[in-house]
């Protein structure tokens, strides 16, 4: 959780899941059960709040991005009829909003470009926003190897460079997508396949001490 | 609003929200109102329910004087102590499916509605005047030649249903063992997108029975469920609207085994009805693909045989003969030692749901276009579990589709 509070309290960037997302953690016959607690931690601490009707208005400045909820409903039906709902509707608010998404299905990114849909951009992973957090001195390299040792064992998704070695030892080489701009970088920039630089470039909300 | 819903479909909050793989205390917050439908699922539940959106995510609650306003006809007819919770909570899966095959013909931008012309045109020409089996008879005459299916005088088991649901029928053949219904037609899906959806109970049933329950009750959905929002037929008692029932079970009986393919067999098969042998009628069972009962009646009916040969032919013990004749008539099992463990494994198991606390058989057509979908990059493999009603990594697993690096 830290790294998710770190985004909200150091850069001024709210976590946000879709209503889907919610349906989807919460309904997951094998993980819901164990994801449940924290995902009720988060959001009775706010640091993850859910992007639904009630909350929109808090959530999104009226004059700062001239998209309503309903615009991005619409967008989602759409998304929905060919990636899977919490996708959908996640890469439909990311778009009509103008913000980062953090997605692992980089199928559904694909499938959205082959039907002429605009997906989110950047896509964040997991191990982007973990980066983050030990680019800053959030976390240590222990525990963002502990978190990398867990997915593992969970047969969850993990970028390449992970998989068969711990996390100090393959940041060098993981293309990170988000980054501290004032801190000393880490991992690489990746470029897509027209060179444009893929890393999402931060700064602090709050002075570094 | 929701509440009120869930009360007219005579299920229960936990019950719909196990079918519908949501988690018992979410759903609940969205039926007290406490927290608002996340929108996919308004358009599921709408289909699903048979109500606007609009009504869905209405706050006010209703009075019980108005139930009646929104309750949906098809749950009206699944009420009352003959159906249990398993027809009803089957109806809300078949409901759940036709709005997922919509959903993928959207997607896919194929929508099938042939089924809406045809009906149509069978509505106009059929005699209404004319005695119950014969207007069954002349609709099962306009659907051979409409959708032809009197090609090549055989039986048309096999290829009937592909051919249906080309055009847009939904049909689901799945067990439901605590259920007495043998089969029931209703409509599904949205306004504006309704197809009509032929179930069959698979239980302690033949295919060749089923064959005759689905026309059946196609026979009804041409007829009758515009009108009534759902026929339902029991194992055990006939309806008692025999008008209805006597024009399905001519439309059936005309559809499949129509007298020039029973003459036909009789003829290419030399059989002499005089003195069949048992294996004579299940020889011609194998090739018509109707069970013996159906055969005799049209053989009567066209007056190659007599009452007295129907009431001794009737008794034949022909199973054995039938499992060697058609693989139609094997069990599972028994067809899955014939062909081979091999082969056997592209089909077992894959057709099973698991997201919704009771399990359906899809139909392997729309599991092979969903799995087209997925190969021409029209939908994402999570779509593809979604449209299967199966979790991610249980389509990885049945279909060989590990998830993507990231």
């Amino acid at each position: 959780m830290v790294p998710l509070r770190q985004l909200k309290m150091t850069y001024g960037m709210q976590p946000v899941i879709v209503p889907e997302v919610e349906v989807e953690l919460r309904s997951h016959k094998r993980l819901g059960i164990r994801c449940e607690p924290q995902l009720n931690k988060a959001l009775h601490s706010g640091t993850i709040q859910i992007l639904d009707k009630s909350s929109f208005a808090g959530l999104v400045p009226i004059s700062g991005v001239g998209t309503s909820f309903a615009e991005i409903q619409e967008l989602g039906n759409t998304y929905a009829l060919h990636v899977g709902s919490g996708e959908a509707y996640s890469h439909a608010a990311a778009v009509q909003l103008g913000t980062p998404i953090l997605s692992h299905d980089n199928q559904a990114v694909r499938i959205l470009l082959n039907q002429n849909f605009q997906p989110a951009s950047p896509v964040l992973r997991a191990f982007d926003i973990l980066a983050l957090s030990y680019q800053i001195g959030s976390i240590t390299g222990i525990q963002a190897d502990q978190f990398r040792k867990c997915l593992l064992a969970e047969r969850e998704m993990l970028p390449a460079v992970f998989h068969n070695c711990g996390f100090e030892e393959g940041l060098p080489n993981f293309g990170c997508r988000i980054v501290d701009e004032e801190m000393l970088p880490i991992g690489f920039a990746q470029r897509d396949h027209n060179g444009a630089q893929l890393q999402m470039r931060v700064r602090r909300i709050t002075p570094t001490h | 609003m929701l509440r009120d819903i869930l009360n007219s479909t005579g299920l229960d909050t936990k019950t719909c929200a196990g079918l519908l793989g949501v988690q018992i205390h979410l759903f609940e917050e969205w039926v007290a109102g406490q927290k608002p439908i996340p929108e996919s699922f308004v358009s599921t539940l709408s289909t699903v329910f048979g109500v606007t959106p609009d009504k869905l995510r209405a706050t006010r609650k209703i009075s019980s004087s108005e139930l009646g306003d929104v309750t949906p006809a098809i749950w009206f007819r699944f009420r009352g102590s003959k159906f249990t919770s398993a027809d009803r909570e089957c109806v809300l899966l078949i409901r759940r499916v036709a709005h997922l095959v919509g959903q993928l013909e959207e997607a896919t931008k194929n929508p099938a509605v042939g089924w809406h012309g045809l009906f149509e045109e069978i509505g106009r020409r059929v005699d209404r005047q004319a005695p119950p089996r014969e207007q069954g008879r002349q609709a099962a005459r306009m659907l051979r030649e409409s959708r032809q299916l009197n090609h090549g005088k055989t039986g048309i088991g096999g290829i009937f249903r592909g051919n249906i649901r080309s055009m847009g029928v939904l049909v689901i053949e799945t067990p439901l063992p605590e259920s007495q219904i043998e089969g029931c037609s209703f409509y599904v899906g949205g306004l504006g997108v309704e197809r009509p959806a032929l179930f069959a109970n698979t239980h302690h049933s033949t295919w060749f029975r089923r064959n005759y329950v689905l026309m059946h009750e196609l026979a009804h959905a041409i007829f009758d469920v515009e009108s009534a929002a759902a026929a339902i037929d029991f194992l055990e008692h006939r309806s008692e609207d025999d008008l209805l029932e006597e024009r399905a079970d001519a439309f059936a009986q005309e559809a499949l085994i129509p007298r020039e393919v029973l003459r036909h067999f009789i003829q290419t098969l030399g059989i002499n009805l005089d003195v069949p042998t048992p294996r004579d009628l299940a020889l011609l069972v194998a090739h018509t693909h109707v069970e013996l009962r159906t055969v005799l009646a049209a053989a009567f009916e066209a007056g190659f045989i007599t009452a007295d040969q129907y009431a001794r032919y009737i008794e034949y013990e022909i199973a054995s003969e039938l499992r060697r004749l058609s693989d139609h008539a094997l069990s599972t099992d028994e067809y899955i030692k014939k062909i081979g463990p091999e082969v056997a494994a592209a089909w077992v198991g894959k057709r099973s749901t698991t997201i919704p606390s009771r399990n359906i058989l899809l139909p392997v057509p729309y599991i092979k276009s969903v799995l087209s979908a997925v190969e021409d990059f029209v939908i994402s493999d999570g779509k593809a579990a979604e449209l299967l009603m199966i979790d991610r990594e249980t389509f990885a697993e049945r279909f060989g589709r590990p998830a993507e690096a990231i």
